[in-house]
């Protein structure tokens, strides 16, 4: 037994070592841009002036990925090819899929920051993935540094800073893609595993700016025990039953356990805000997750066909509420 | 200095493991002739500035100028020796009122000084979401090691060292109630004077003012 501990102890000091510096790090980021010391645009940067369209969405579903995303203009092709599957499927609404969901100013691992060519090259190798043990640790590194972040946005202290940036980045990105403020549209927050806890945690300030309701839709999301539950009109989480990593958010966040039934996490249960969706044996990541082309249902369906058609059933039944609510305000 | 260092060193252990034995050694002798008074202030100055750093975030919400952070700490350093400083006066009252107890205030504030120890982990607060968990740990850690500190500086047994410190955080907390007002005049001219900054402002209400500057700037578009 002690030879076991004494080869473990040196790997798991220096495991902790690199966890508590990234982590330390982590907030640094959101509370510079906050500050205003960092090179990004300030807080108070005026959203760009762009045209209003003609061509306006019926709904906006803004997606923001999962711990492994590095850059949303580089997404892994599976992920990549189920996001045009819901942009066909939904063909009357725009999927918003540029916004890097792990960072205050929509700054990309691969954008303007000190670590970026670092990132790029994990970046590159993250589609041969599997192939060597270097490929595996470097998705590790991503997947710390975003964990890490979600950590950040689930902070009361630092939380508030950190999803105000990210939800600035997703009005700036719904304006680009055509949205005009007061428009009637729907705005869905698409988020999956850890994008999840982002969504949640922006959606109060996305609606602030936008003065519109905001829906959360969580693909096996995790979520901590976020106030900003409080302020969606509706969280829909889609939840496998293979998938075991969205109950983190339950056993590592003390506000989803019953003891604190005061928790904003269990007031929105109780105030039927979550609404959580079995999508049979699915899994969170890997074959047989939820962007699945290659897994089937027992009904024959692709795992990806029917998260889409899920999708595109819940954005259907938001847009038909946010037309009552809008009816009813005349 | 290296023997003095040593000798933080290994006080700072005796008290984080609660070591009655070197802890009492050290407070034996009133604060003038302690040889160990330098020893356990530098031990309250490492857990002040450790603490202070891991509260930092203040200065990044309220957008203080990295120039003026050095002056900012340094303020915040004095208000955390006369927050030592008032818990060691109320739990001497409190010892005097219930126990009529002889020791002077000066061997008390030294026994919450080192109390404070603890702290020197004060600057993983920063850390994000964990720190705020910490922080409560460390708060917990450290007025046990004060309980035992005041048992041991006022030959108490442990309940009356509970009684005091209690009683001392209870008349701190009716205090701060009583002198709101003036405290946060005297906290905003101070953070004026050192920070350079606005008045602190709270966070949701900077938020708010931003978020209406946004929507003024959204709704300027051209309609076409």
């Amino acid at each position: 037994m002690s030879e076991f501990w004494n080869l473990l102890w040196l790997p798991l000091c220096i495991g902790g070592a690199v966890f508590v510096l990234v982590a330390a790090l982590a907030p640094l980021e959101a509370l510079t841009w906050w500050a205003g010391w960092s090179s990004q645009p300030a807080p108070d940067t005026p959203l760009p002036t762009v045209s209003a369209r003609a061509d306006l969405a019926s709904a906006y579903v803004v997606y923001l990925s999962g711990v492994a995303a590095i850059d949303p203009s580089g997404m892994h092709p599976k992920e990549k090819a189920f996001l045009d599957g819901l942009e066909t499927a939904m063909s009357d609404t725009t999927v918003v899929r540029d916004v890097f969901a792990y960072s205050a100013t929509n700054n990309s691992l691969t954008g303007e920051r000190a670590l970026s060519r670092m990132w790029q090259r994990i970046n590159a190798l993250s589609v041969k993935r599997g192939k060597r043990i270097t490929d595996w640790a470097g998705l590790g590194l991503v997947i710390l540094r975003n964990l890490t972040q979600i950590l950040v946005s689930a902070d009361s202290r630092y939380g508030p800073i950190f999803s105000f940036g990210v939800a600035k980045g997703i009005a700036e990105r719904l304006q680009y893609h055509g949205y005009v403020f007061g428009a009637r549209a729907p705005v869905i927050l698409l988020g999956y595993s850890g994008g999840g806890q982002v969504a949640v945690g922006s959606a109060p300030y996305v609606a602030q700016i936008l003065r519109r309701p905001v829906w959360v839709i969580g693909i096996g999301g995790v979520y901590s025990d976020d106030k900003g539950i409080l302020f969606v009109e509706h969280l829909y989480q889609l939840t496998g039953t293979r998938d075991y990593t969205w109950r983190l958010g339950d056993i590592c966040f003390p506000g989803h356990w019953r003891i604190f039934p005061h928790s904003a996490w269990n007031r929105a249960r109780r105030q039927g805000l979550v609404s959580f969706i079995n999508m049979g044996p699915m899994k969170h990541t890997l074959k047989g997750d939820y962007f699945s082309r290659s897994a089937k249902l027992p009904d024959g369906q692709t795992h990806a066909a029917k998260t889409i058609a899920t999708i595109a059933e819940l954005v259907a039944h938001a847009q038909t509420q946010a037309q009552v609510a809008s009816d009813a305000k005349g | 200095m290296g023997a003095f260092i040593a000798q933080v060193w290994q006080l700072l252990v005796g008290a984080l493991t609660f070591d009655a034995a070197q802890l009492g050694a050290a407070l034996a002798a009133p604060l003038q002739t302690n040889p160990y008074t330098a020893v356990i202030l530098t031990i309250a100055l490492l857990a002040g500035i450790s603490e202070l750093l891991g509260d930092s975030v203040v200065w990044f919400v309220n957008r203080v100028r990295p120039t003026r952070l050095v002056v900012s700490l340094a303020l915040e350093g004095v208000l955390v020796v006369v927050k030592l400083f008032f818990w060691a006066f109320t739990i001497w009252l409190v010892a005097r009122a219930l126990y009529a107890t002889e020791r002077a205030l000066g061997d008390i504030f030294l026994a919450v000084c080192l109390g404070s120890a603890p702290f020197v982990f004060g600057v993983f607060i920063f850390l994000p979401y964990l720190g705020q968990g910490l922080r409560w740990l460390l708060s917990v850690y450290s007025w046990l090691l004060t309980v035992l500190l005041v048992a041991l500086e006022l030959q108490f047994g442990v309940v009356p060292a509970i009684v005091c410190t209690l009683g001392g955080w209870l008349l701190i907390q009716i205090a701060s109630a009583v002198l709101t007002r003036p405290r946060e005049l005297f906290q905003d001219w101070a953070w004026r004077k050192t920070t350079g900054a606005p008045p602190l402002v709270a966070f949701d209400a900077q938020l708010e003012e931003l978020t209406r500057r946004l929507q003024g700037d959204a709704r300027a578009q051209p309609k076409t």
